[in-house]
Formats: C-alpha cells, structure tokens, sequence
C-alpha cells in the first residue's frame, strides 16, 4: 500500500525523457520565430499554419533539423590565482581590449535609478529611473574635456579645471580631474579603450570578483559579453549604506561589446537585494564619433553662486578637532537653532549659507541626538537625529560627518 | 532568479544563446506537466511548443513579474484547459471525433520519450476529473501554491484544496490496484 507522501513523491520526480533531434528542431524553429519577431516588431499571435495542415508540427519540424550557432566561449576567471584554463580568456580579453578602433568623441545616453539631485553615484532600489547623459572629445590640442549630466547635477571638465554645479547654485571647483571623479562611477565607459582592460583588473583585484565571459550570437553580429558580479564592500554591521551606492551593493554588470570592433554596445548594472534583482543603471544609447561643440564643456554659473570650500584650520581648530561625533551633531544643530551661521559655516563647508538652507534649518528644535554608527565605506560617521523644523515638520534621519580633511575637523557631509 | 531576468534581457536583445537557455531550462517540466493534464502527447508537445513560441514572440514586450518558471506553467495550464474544454463539447457532440489518447505513442518523431513508470503514473492521472488532476500537478510538478490554482480554477482555496486531497487518494487508490467507485 503506497501512502499518501509516496504517491506525492512519485509525482515529484516523475521524468521524462525528451527526442534530442525534436529538441533541435523545435530550438530552430523558436529561433527562426525569433528572427521573425525581431523583423516585424510585432507581437501579435498569428495562426499556426502548420497546425492546419498537420496533425503534429512535431513530426514536420523533427525532419528539419540543422545546426545550431552556439557559444564560442564560456570562461569564468576567478581572481586569486589564475587557472591556466583561464589565462587564455584573460589573453582574448587583453587582445580584445587592444583591438578597440580610434574614438575622439562619445556621446552616452543612460538612465538610473537614483535622485534628480543628490549624488552622482547614489542608487536606491525604490527610485524612479533619472537620465544621465555623458560627453567627451578631444579636442585640437589633443586636451580630453568631458561633461557628465543628471536633472540636479552638471560635472564639467573643461580642460582648466573641473566643475561640479548642484542645482540652483551651489559649486564645488577642483583641478583637471580624471573621468570618473566625484563619484560618477559609470563615466569610465567613455574612455572605451580601457573599458575591458579595467573590468579585468577590478577581477583581479578583488578577491569575491567573478568574471564570466562568452560570445552571443544575434541576428545583427556576435557580440563579446562581460558579465561581472561583485560583492558589497565595507563594514555593514548597521547596514544604513548597504545599496545606497554601486561599491555597497552586491550587483551583477553586463558589459556588451561588438565583437567586430570591441566597441561598447550596451551596459546594464542589477543589484540583487534579499527580495529581488533590480535594474538600477543602464545604457540607452551610445554616439561614437558625434560632432560635439566646446561650448558643451564650458559651465555658466549663477551670480549667486556658493563655492565648497575645503575646511582650513580655525583659530581654536583644537576644540573642533577633539568633538565626538555626537557632540559635533549636537553643536551643529544648536548652530541651526539658535540661527547662528558664523558657527554653522564651521560645519558646513561652504563659502556662505544659502538663504533657503537658514529658511529650512533656522530655529529648528533638537528633540533627540542617538549613538553614532559607521556604515559601508564612508569614512567618516553617521548620527541619528530627530529635529522639528520651523514649518512643522519632524525630520528623523541620519546626518554624514566626516574629518579627513588638511583641517582635521568635522564637517557635516550629507544627511540633511 | 536573476538568472531569468537576465536571460530576458538579452533575449528581449534578440540573444539566441538566452533563447537557448530557457528552453532548455524549462523544456521538459513543461512537456511533463502537459503530458500529465492532457493524457495525449502531440496535444501536449503542441501545446508546450506553442507556449515557447508566444513568449518568443512578445519577449520584446514581455515584463517578468514573477517568476518564469510561474509564467510558462500558467501559460501551459491555461492552453491545456482551453484544449480540455474544447474536447469535452467535442465529446458531447460526436464521440468519433475524439482525437487518438496516450496510447498512441509509436510515431517515429515523437518530442516525449515516456518510461515506464511515467507511462503508469500517466494512466491513473487520466482516470482523474480534469480539475482534481489539475491542482495535483500543478501544485506538485508546477510549484503553484493553492491560492495561484484557485485563482486559475475560478474557484476557492478550500476546493482547490479538495480537489487536491480527493486527487491524491483516488490516485494512490488507483496506483495501488484498488478498484474506485
């Protein structure tokens, strides 16, 4: 007698069998479907014909079998020690990136999910997709200028220096800076000529770094894939950082390449969280070679405009050196309250407080201060915090500071 | 998980290496499942063929919300109950017009190679009420939890979960040479 839990077992592990050459031939016909689909764009079902006329298409496709273009290359390259069997992918790679034609300008469209205004690299898996765009040239003189774009944001390097203006009027000014500063993590795909160079040098350089890399063929041409899968960096004790930036997320990037001229041709980062993976960056469209005007690499700031300034020693610096965190978010937002801004621009390191910031923050009231806690990489610390505001409002969150800078003193980040 | 959704990805880019891949990976527990709810196996085979060419055909437009796995199985339920129905007014109408059952297995081309055990469990589920058959493969073969089968059945949990019980007994009965009523 086969009880109950057997006969569920049997159902389980019932299996079948399936004809290798029905399995190819129904493959070829799901791929000539395939190709069909991609001509027409049309996803409209249409009536089988071969269902009229035969009684099981099965049997028709069975007799129309071919071969199928497959994989040419499925390598995986671990990092630590380089198995002989994948020295030979990282010397495909190593030619592949030499291969790259000449690019003097790019054009990058992408979007992603991050906010209009806030940090170039910030992510967040709730956030709506935000566009970014991306230029670079090299001009006449052989100089590279580049331009890196989001709604809140514009990061220019004009040859001079580099400018990073945050929406209306605020501006943090630095010299030539390499593509890739200030956070913008994704610029490096214009400099295509290094792209697959770096991916394999990020692999090696970290030990939970995965690289996996194959050919697809496609109706229009093969294409080299890379697809790399990186675990979180940094401390996640309290994990306030963890998928706030691409480095602080476990993530998977898909890089696409021409397998023709190694051209970059899509790129698409996921993150996998507990729940689901979530597309939070990806390439819409790619111009190489587009005539791009200077002007493109110069900025026009408001008259009004309030510079960053790296924090230099105060009189009494000792004092603001020695604070605890905690104390240093206390003093600040007493700074606020009490709309004291000489003291607040201790903190805040600005040329001047804008007059929507003192609206915002003036008079506010502290209703609690709570232990700091480190997070991620940032380097400096987090303090929670819970104010009421002068509206009204009860703001609870957790203000950045950090003190690696020349002044050695505390100054608020980000959090606000 | 991931998996899927970056094999649509690319598939949705046209990569015939993705295609390849879901098929593979889903192939045979679809034809298994078809088999199972349908007891005829070119109706099944058809059947999985055409769930594979409708989603190759709106892969551009497809949006995974779930899982795949989910997706195609409710796709394979859904053909395979339509095929049901339209062979039961068949029934009422000309009992000759009945398409050939599993027994007809020798064509030389045919997709599903049963064994013998498949072919026994086979032959007790058609003894099975199309619906008490249904939640039994769906929620064992296919994964389904009973909310998602009842949802399908029209019907509720609760008789979605006899239906289930009922199914089980009367194939245990019937697997174990015991004559049901």
């Amino acid at each position: 007698m086969r009880p109950a839990e057997n006969i569920k077992k049997l159902i389980q592990n019932a299996s079948i069998k399936t004809n290798p050459k029905v399995n190819k031939a129904v493959l070829n016909s799901l791929f000539d479907e395939q190709d069909k689909s991609r001509e027409t764009s049309s996803a409209i079902l249409q009536p089988s014909v071969w269902r009229i006329i035969m009684k099981s298409r099965i049997t028709k496709f069975a007799a129309a079998v071919t071969i199928i273009a497959a994989i040419v290359i499925s390598v995986t390259v671990w990092n630590s020690s380089i198995p002989t069997a994948s020295a030979s992918a990282a010397q495909v790679l190593t030619e592949a990136a030499k291969a790259v034609g000449d690019v003097r300008s790019i054009h990058i469209k992408a979007r992603m999910r991050t906010l209009p205004a806030d940090n170039f690299g910030m992510i967040g898996m709730e956030f709506d997709f935000v566009p970014i765009e991306m230029w670079k040239k090299l001009d006449d003189t052989g100089i590279v200028l580049w331009r890196v774009e989001k709604p809140g944001r514009i990061l220019v390097m004009d040859g001079n220096s580099t400018i990073m203006l945050i929406k209306p009027n605020t501006a943090v000014k630095e010299r030539p800076c390499p593509i890739g500063s200030f956070d913008t993590w994704y610029a490096p795909l214009m400099n295509v000529d290094e792209i697959i160079d770096n991916v394999l040098k990020e692999t090696m350089e970290r030990s939970n770094n995965q690289l996996c890399m194959h050919n697809e063929v496609l109706k229009e041409g093969t294409e080299l894939v890379l697809e790399t899968e990186s675990a979180a960096q940094g401390d996640f004790t309290n994990d306030w950082c963890k998928n706030k930036f691409i480095t602080e997320s476990d993530h998977k990037k898909v890089y696409r390449f021409d397998a023709e001229t190694k051209l970059l041709k899509g790129f698409e980062v996921f993150v996998h969280t507990d729940k689901e993976d979530v597309l939070v960056f990806e390439v819409t469209d790619i111009e190489y070679n587009p005539q791009i005007d200077n002007s493109l690499f110069t900025l026009e700031l408001p008259a009004d405009v309030i510079w960053f300034q790296e924090p230099k020693p105060l009189a009494n610096n000792e004092k603001y050196q020695q604070m605890t965190p905690k104390q240093v978010a206390e003093a600040f937002f007493k700074a606020c309250s009490e709309e004291n801004w000489d003291e607040f621009l201790k903190f805040w390191p600005m040329s001047a407080v804008d007059k929507e910031l003192k609206g915002y923050l003036g008079g506010l009231e502290i209703i609690s201060i709570g232990e700091p806690f480190k997070s991620g990489l940032y380097p400096g610390w987090f303090v929670p915090y819970e104010i009421k505001l002068k509206s009204g409002e009860i703001k609870k969150w957790n203000l950045a500071i950090r003190n690696d800078n020349p002044a050695k003193r505390w100054v608020v980040d980000g959090g606000i | 998980m991931v998996e899927d959704k970056l094999l649509i990805w690319k598939l949705r880019r046209g990569s015939r290496d993705a295609l390849c891949r879901i098929y593979e990976k889903y192939r045979d527990d679809l034809l298994r499942m078809a088999a199972g709810l349908l007891n005829e196996t070119s109706a099944a085979e058809d059947i999985v063929h055409d769930v594979f060419v409708a989603f190759v055909r709106s892969a551009e437009q497809f949006q995974l919300t779930g899982s795949l796995r989910g997706y195609l199985t409710t796709c394979v339920a859904n053909r395979a109950r339509n095929l049901n129905r339209s062979k039961s007014r068949q029934r009422t109408v000309s009992l000759d017009e009945i398409e050939p059952m599993a027994s007809n297995l020798k064509r030389p081309e045919q997709w599903i190679i049963y064994d013998e055990e498949f072919r026994q469990l086979n032959s007790a589920m058609a003894q099975l009420p199309y619906e008490q058959k249904e939640a039994v493969i769906l929620h064992i073969q296919g994964r389904m939890k009973f909310r998602e089968i009842a949802k399908m059945q029209e019907t509720s949990v609760k008789t979605t979960l006899s239906r289930y019980r009922y199914g089980l007994n009367k194939l245990r009965s019937i697997m174990n040479g015991e004559v049901t009523k």
